[in-house]
């Protein structure tokens, strides 16, 4: 299996193998790699690692529908690979959720945008509207 | 102290782009939580009111799915939309009435809020009075069977604006006649026991033109006559006016509609918004279809009473004198009218609507739907004019409609959103 290198925003390389490369790279369309790095100068290292873990672990997924069908079952329904894998600090989530943006990968995004706990943690510091403030929210 | 804990650990979260969080706000499954979100900080409040959220969450609660069709307005913002549901829908049951043994076809209030007539397919119409806890009580009621009238099902019903007359409105059981109501005037005694009697009655055909008052003691009624052979309309329409301290000799007449797709007047309201009032107009509503059978177009006639120098009209009795068109105006719903309604100061005109599939210029389909009308969608719109500019004031959508291409008769109750409504809660 040919291997191909990768270079990262803070000049790491990393070698990884050609399909996981293409799939990771696919919404760029990268079909061949030259001798040199190819360049991520958005993602850096610790990140791009990850990313190429979860590309390898999900390299053969179908491509997720965007229609508006597949919205919604915006259920928890991560699987329990994918739970391990974003067992990771709020820093590196967002990070991960930049790096899947930029990256246009679909899948991973879909996963690291639906770990809202966190959101929820955040607005319950004021969960403790009434009825009637509740309205007030809609009416301000 | 609640924001300080919150922005830290909001580190991070500022990194990401508005795109970004906007995808994460849209996984947020009830208003509450974006509501929250909003409170957070400049930056979230900007992204919590994006339209695409607010949408989204009206689609999910009303299990509607709002899709790209020209032909259905929308609303200029769903954020206002979904405020206006939220704020303005009675979600509180309060009673369920039981008492009638079919489909209930309509409701209406007593002017008062105090009274209830509901009407049905059972035959009945049943008169239900408020309690002073606000409640209707089963034993406190007066029903009304129109079997006895030989009807087949009680359609309509409308208090007078003093609430002494109730307007009832149905079909009549006969076979051989098509297409044939009537209307039945009663008087409400509100004694001890609530008792209605009836005082006057008139034949309208089509029975689904219903009726409604023009003053206190006086209603328009209509009728519908096939034009004979060589002319080129199909029918005529008439819509009347009748006062029930006559008989029925002394119907005025107050606008005839000729009709060349087969369709027919229906649904005549009588507005006087406060224009009307320096100069004592009038505006005769009604719907109509002028391309297919189904009702689309609105007329709005203002009418003035006749300049006359006979003795006779000079009492200034409306109710006998004759009047003439000051002004007219259409407008066009795009779609099948299900009803009209009133505001109760009568500035603004609700529609109700099952828009077409597709929007059609009508003034340019020529005959193509004379056979049979356009495919309607599966969304009812609300739609509010102004009786003053005709402008559309606003759209909701927030309601499904749950008959196919068989519609039944639904009118809208209430859709003010400025005045108070009659309803009791």
């Amino acid at each position: 299996m040919p291997i191909v290198m990768l270079k990262s925003a803070d000049e790491e390389i990393l070698e990884v193998d050609e399909e996981v490369a293409k799939t990771m790279l696919r919404g760029f369309g990268v079909e061949n790699f030259d001798e040199e790095p190819y360049p991520l100068p958005n993602v850096n290292g610790a990140i791009l690692k990850k990313v190429i873990q979860w590309t390898e672990i999900h390299k053969d997924d179908p491509p997720p529908p965007d229609d508006d069908e597949n919205k919604e079952k915006r259920t928890d329904d991560i699987d329990p690979w994918d739970q391990e894998f974003l067992k990771v600090d709020n820093g590196t989530l967002f990070e991960l959720m930049l790096a899947a943006d930029h990256l246009k990968l679909e899948g991973l995004l879909v996963v690291t945008c639906k770990t809202p706990e966190e959101i929820k943690k955040t607005f319950n510091i004021k969960n403790d509207f009434t009825p009637e403030e509740e309205e007030q929210v809609f009416l301000d | 102290m609640a924001l300080a804990q919150s922005s830290s650990s909001c580190n991070g979260w500022s990194n990401l782009t508005d795109c970004l969080l906007l995808r994460v706000f849209g996984l947020l499954t009830s208003s509450k939580d974006v509501l929250r979100a909003s409170e957070v900080c400049q930056n979230w409040y900007r992204i919590s009111r994006d339209e695409s959220l607010w949408k989204d969450l009206l689609q999910r609660q009303s299990c509607l799915k709002f899709q790209g069709n020209s032909a259905v307005s929308r609303p200029s913002s769903w954020f206002e939309e979904f405020k206006w549901i939220h704020l303005n829908t009675p979600v509180l049951e309060s009673q369920v009435l039981k008492r009638h043994t079919d489909e209930v076809l309509h409701v209406s209030f007593s002017n008062d809020g105090k009274m209830l007539a509901s009407s049905s397919k059972d035959c009945k119409v049943i008169l239900w009075r408020m309690n002073d806890r606000y409640r209707f009580c089963e034993e406190d009621v007066c029903v009304v069977n129109f079997a006895e009238e030989y009807w087949d099902y009680v359609q309509f019903t409308e208090f007078n604006k003093n609430d002494t007359l109730l307007l009832v409105s149905g079909t009549k059981n006969m076979q051989h006649i098509h297409f044939e109501g009537e209307i039945i005037i009663f008087e409400m005694k509100k004694e001890e026991m609530l008792e209605l009697q009836p005082i006057h009655k008139v034949v309208i055909v089509p029975y689904d033109i219903f009726g409604a008052w023009m003053t206190e003691r006086s209603y328009i009624s209509g009728k519908l006559e096939f034009a004979p052979s060589g002319v080129d309309y199909i029918s005529l329409a008439e819509l009347c006016l009748n006062h029930v301290d006559k008989m029925h000799e002394s119907q005025t007449r107050l606008a005839q509609i000729m009709d060349y797709k087969g369709s027919s007047v229906r649904t005549p309201l009588v507005a006087r918004p406060p224009r009307s009032q320096e100069n004592d107009q009038f505006c005769l509503i009604f719907t109509h279809g002028t391309v297919t059978r189904i009702p689309h177009q609105i007329v709005l006639r203002w009418m003035q009473q006749k300049q006359s120098t006979s003795e006779t009209s000079s009492t200034a009795n409306i109710d006998t004198a004759l009047w003439h068109t000051v002004e007219e105006h259409f407008i066009e719903t795009n779609g099948h009218i299900i009803g009209i309604k009133l505001s109760p100061d009568h500035q603004f005109l609700y529609v109700n609507c099952r828009p077409w599939k597709e929007a059609l210029d009508m003034k340019k389909v020529g005959t193509s739907f004379q056979d049979s009308p356009p495919d309607i969608s599966e969304e009812m719109t609300l739609t509010c004019y102004s009786l003053a500019t005709y402008e559309k004031i606003n759209v909701h959508v927030g309601h499904q409609a749950f008959t196919g291409m068989e519609l039944k008769i639904i009118m809208p109750m209430f859709g003010t959103d400025r005045q108070g409504a009659n309803l009791p809660h």
